[in-house]
């Protein structure tokens, strides 16, 4: 489990970790283990030492290095060195992404699944077959459900993805070095085997081979939601550099731009959230709440240009290590009248009493292309609308990269579901945004004045069908990848 | 005299007209805009800014669908044209407002070009972006469509072998990983009957 666990966080640097890359690791990795038990069924009939056991030990362990240290750059080799755009990297990391976890997983999965019958051989001589097959089952499947939480709540987190397979393979190596020790009572072979497995020690990991190239990479925190990467992106034209935080793989995109008093704007799809407060008649005094804080780009940009607004604003982040990187490279600094809460949105929102908000921003997505599903279905719209005040807006950030497409009809049609009323939409031209809004209890106002990217021009009404989420039918992925496909 | 009240009562209507589009009252200023002289030069841009007015107004009040159906047939100008592409996109009907531009005579086609190019960046459609903006002319704002369109073009051509070469390497694995597993099953039917 550590090893399949840890090889999608070792592939979210190259491929993300869209369910198909799950898909991929998971199929390939039950595949191996199903030929390994077979294959170590036969060899297990034709053996009764304890080599074979020990072979595969150490050959699963040997390997485990192997992919700790040589992994990354085949992922990197087969991704290659520019960002993919969203429509070409669904196809491309399901194909790579299945092609390193056969290389990378298959052999030391196959390896270790034939370890189980040669157990219960080597067991069976001290218990009958059943209880020895039982026993060793259970044990493992035990082992299993221990290396999903130790992977995910503590290794990663605290070693990343490469030192936590280097340390299943040590232990793998330990393993066959005391097997071999109990047959033979020999310490040779076990010492050279647990010198092996210490010999890693130490070693950093290091992400500066990641795309885009030219970019500078600032810093690098593996949380068990994703690689946060803070980047310094290549120099554009006039040899200005901005600085990104990314997620996973990149693609091209960004989840905050830092801005500063000499670029107040972000000249992305944050501005044209800039002046919500004239939007929806608070502009004395305005209560946010933003799903999807990220580095607080949206929480900034409100503050910069609304400076006689008196804000109270509730910055919702369900990473910890996003903030992290945010306070350490992105400027984010606490402020008395913003609220950093690391939870899940919708969970946050349940706890917060009713008719709290002027308006809600949502700017969550998940594995970077999708909304997270439980933000996306007819349920959390009724939630964010019973939190807003009787005209409070719900404002969506929607990435997509067909304005009118299924994926922005499919959302827009879910809030009008959750909310009852008008859902307007504004696609910002020349960006892969759009902006999605919709007022409690009433007709959402007009952008208002000077607010940017072409948003004035393009609001207009939904004209709401029945392409509704619910939390029972919420196959948002799915939906993305049509929408990047370009089929309604 | 006739020809004086005439010019005077234009004057009127299109200081009405444009008060009505300061505090946009599109709707109302189209209606007043239809009793103008069309021969008059300030005419065209009147037209424009209120056609543009009234189909933002429906945009707002009936949805894309109905800016477009209002758009179509009055979309006789650059500027128009570029509007309903616009519309199009925003509504995910880009096929249809290509084909309207398609159906024009060439000449008329290229007065039109930069909502033909609206239209196929929004579908993402390179191959086509790139032909056509090729056939437009040779000026710096159609080449540096041009540019545009054959380095996403080639970019697309370099994931696509990048994915096919994912699709390789994953063949060849499991092609190699198939002959050691039966290797390995002979090895142990040729150690059992040892």
């Amino acid at each position: 489990m550590i090893f399949e666990f840890g090889a999608t966080y070792l592939f979210r640097g190259s491929f993300g970790q869209t369910v198909y890359v799950w898909a991929n690791v998971i199929g390939v990795i039950l595949a191996a283990l199903a030929l390994g038990y077979a294959l170590g069924g036969r060899w297990a009939d034709v053996t009764n030492t304890e080599k074979p056991l020990v072979a595969v030990l150490v050959f699963a362990g040997v390997y485990g290095l192997f992919v700790a240290w040589f992994g990354p750059a085949f992922c990197a080799w087969l991704a290659g060195p520019e960002e993919y755009t969203q429509d070409a990297a669904l196809d491309a990391f399901f194909s790579q992404s299945l092609a390193a976890t056969l290389v990378l997983f298959f052999a030391p999965l196959a390896a270790l699944g034939m370890a189980t019958p040669l157990m219960v051989q080597r067991a069976s001589a001290h218990w009958p077959v059943g209880r020895a097959a039982g026993l060793i089952f259970a044990v493992g499947t035990v082992g299993s459900i221990i290396g999903i939480y130790l992977t995910t709540f503590t290794l990663v987190p605290t070693l990343g993805a490469r030192a936590t397979i280097r340390l299943a393979a040590a232990v793998l190596l330990a393993l066959g070095a005391l097997v071999f020790w109990l047959g033979r009572r020999k310490a040779g072979v076990p010492a050279a085997l647990m010198v092996a497995a210490v010999l890693p020690i130490g070693w950093t990991a290091d992400w500066s081979f990641l795309p885009p190239q030219g970019a500078k990479l600032l810093l690098a925190l593996e949380s068990p939601y994703q690689l946060v990467r803070v980047v310094d992106r290549p120099p554009d034209a006039d040899g200005k550099r901005q600085r990104w935080l990314a997620f996973d793989e990149g693609m091209g995109t960004y989840h905050s731009i830092q801005v500063s008093e000499e670029t107040p704007w972000t000249d992305a799809y944050y501005d044209a959230f800039a002046y919500i407060p004239a939007w929806v008649g608070s502009d004395e005094k305005c209560r946010v709440c933003i799903v999807g804080n990220a580095a607080g780009t949206m929480a900034d940009l409100l503050k910069r240009h609304n400076p006689l607004t008196e804000f109270e604003i509730d910055a919702i982040e369900i990473d910890p290590a996003v903030t992290e990187a945010a306070r350490r490279t992105m400027g984010l600094q606490d402020s008395p009248d913003i609220r950093i809460v690391h939870e899940d949105g919708r969970t946050f929102l349940r706890k917060q009493p009713g008719e709290r908000y002027d308006a809600i921003i949502m700017d969550a997505y998940a594995r970077q292309v999708s909304i997270p599903a439980s933000l996306a279905t007819k349920e959390f719209f009724e939630l964010a609308e019973s939190r807003l005040r009787p005209g409070g807006g719900l404002f969506v950030n929607l990435g997509t990269l067909r304005y009118g497409g299924v994926l922005s009809k499919t959302i827009a049609d879910t809030m009008h579901a959750g909310f009852g009323d008008p859902v307007y939409r504004a696609p910002m031209r020349g960006y892969f945004n759009q902006l999605l809004t919709v007022a409690r209890d009433a007709e959402m106002n007009p952008p208002p004045r000077g607010t940017r990217l072409d948003v004035t021009y393009s609001f207009g009404r939904h004209l709401p069908g029945n392409r509704v989420l619910t939390d029972d039918f919420c196959p948002i992925e799915t939906i993305t990848a049509r929408d990047l496909r370009g089929i309604e | 005299m006739t020809a004086l009240v005439l010019v005077c009562a234009l004057g009127a209507v299109l200081d009405r007209v444009e008060e009505m589009l300061e505090d946009e009252q599109f709707e109302q200023a189209y209606a007043l805009l239809a009793q103008a002289d069309e021969n008059d030069p300030r005419f065209a841009s009147f037209r424009a800014r209120t056609i543009s007015g009234v189909a933002r107004t429906k945009q707002r009040r009936d949805g894309y669908g109905a800016a477009i159906e209002f758009l179509e047939p009055l979309a006789d100008t650059p500027d128009l044209m570029k509007l309903y592409a616009l519309t199009c996109t925003w509504a995910g009907e880009e096929q249809r407002g290509l084909d309207k531009i398609r159906r024009l005579p060439d000449a008329q086609r290229r007065q039109y070009a930069a909502a033909e190019i609206e239209l196929l960046w929004s579908m993402h459609d390179f191959a086509a972006l790139e032909k056509r903006a090729r056939a437009i002319g040779d000026g710096a704002w159609a080449q540096s469509w041009v540019d545009y369109a054959k380095n996403a073009r080639e970019l697309r051509e370099r994931f696509d072998a990048r994915t096919r070469r994912g699709s390789w390497v994953a063949i060849g694995a499991l092609l190699a990983l198939t002959v050691a597993a039966f290797a390995f099953t002979r090895l142990c039917r040729a150690e059992r009957t040892s």
